[in-house]
């Protein structure tokens, strides 16, 4: 079970955070000019394909879960968490192909 | 008071878990790193340190009510009753970031329009997207002991995993994405974001401690 003082804790935590984030939000100035980083676009290049870093990582993240799974006797409930992760990326790949198709017409 | 402990029974090899931690640990320096390199430093903290720091508390939490426990593990952070592997938190971090931006680069090709319902369609779309992860990698954790749940508390679970847990995956990780997206297009100067970023996350747990109080 978890400890009183753990409980007063988190309510000191809380109450604080809640009154520091009121003061910072009620005396700041707002910025009219809004500096934009432009994002660059790191790429990397399997075969023909051209996939950015973060769902490129996510895949890899993918692919070792499941050879995790397969080599610890764990095939049928890989497979199946497989196709339900692959749902993102899929996603991800679909719509970033159809942003690709538009921008070449 | 936190803590760092070592468990001084950890010896590496080749076993799964040891696999699983090299891999959230090479991904998370391969994000940050990238992350510095696009963003920032303090746009980077933003992203990285109070996803970690809600994880750490929300961790102890389920850790000392007798939710789980992480048997194994080298470096734990250990407060208020309980024990959390520096890993785990890491590993949250690097989920914030991935489905952050999977998640805003799916919306933004569907709905364009920069408003707060892009916002909270990009939240849910990322919240989805960390419980579909989920599905493959909490059962594989359960069946190679990475984290054991308590298997006398009753639950409703799915692949061996109880059903609250894919409830606070797609929580954190939509509330996390929604919070910092909100502070991402706040017209606030730098610092006071980054100042409301680490504190905003943590009124959360006066919801905790009110909960705490009540069971």
């Amino acid at each position: 079970m978890i400890e009183f003082e753990t409980i007063l804790f988190l309510l000191t935590v809380g109450f604080a955070s809640l009154i520091l984030t009121l003061v910072i939000c009620l005396t700041g100035k707002e910025i009219d000019t809004k500096k934009k980083i432009e994002q660059q676009i790191f790429e990397v290049k399997i075969f023909n394909f051209q996939l950015k870093l973060v769902p490129f990582l996510y895949l890899v993240i993918l692919l070792i879960m499941f050879l995790l799974g397969v080599f610890s006797d764990f095939l049928i409930n890989s497979i199946v968490g497989l196709i339900i992760a692959l749902i993102p990326f899929i996603a991800y790949w679909i719509l970033d192909y159809k942003k690709d198709g538009l921008v070449r017409k | 008071m936190l803590f760092i402990e070592v468990n001084n029974n950890f010896k590496f090899g080749f076993e799964s878990l040891h696999i699983f931690i090299l891999m959230v640990f090479i991904v998370w320096l391969i994000l940050l790193i990238y992350s510095l390199k696009i963003y920032g430093v303090k746009k980077t903290i933003r992203y990285f340190v109070p996803i970690g720091i809600a994880s750490i508390i929300g961790e102890l939490c389920a850790v000392a009510n007798g939710g789980f426990y992480y048997p194994g593990y080298l470096l734990y952070f250990s407060a208020l009753g309980g024990s959390v592997p520096v890993i785990i938190v890491l590993g949250w971090s690097v989920n914030l970031f991935l489905f952050l931006h999977i998640g805003k680069d799916v919306v933004t090709r569907i709905y364009q329009k920069q408003n707060l319902h892009q916002l909270f369609y990009i939240s849910i779309c990322a919240g989805l997207f960390a419980v579909c992860l989920d599905f493959i990698e909490d059962p594989l954790a359960h069946h190679n002991s990475w984290w054991v749940w308590n298997q006398s508390i009753q639950r409703i679970t799915i692949f061996d995993v109880p059903l609250a847990n894919y409830a606070g995956w797609f929580l954190i990780i939509g509330g996390m994405t929604f919070l910092t997206l909100l502070i991402d297009r706040s017209r606030l100067t730098e610092n006071r974001k980054l100042l409301i970023n680490l504190t905003a996350p943590l009124i959360v747990f006066i919801l905790a401690g009110a909960y705490f109080l009540l069971i």
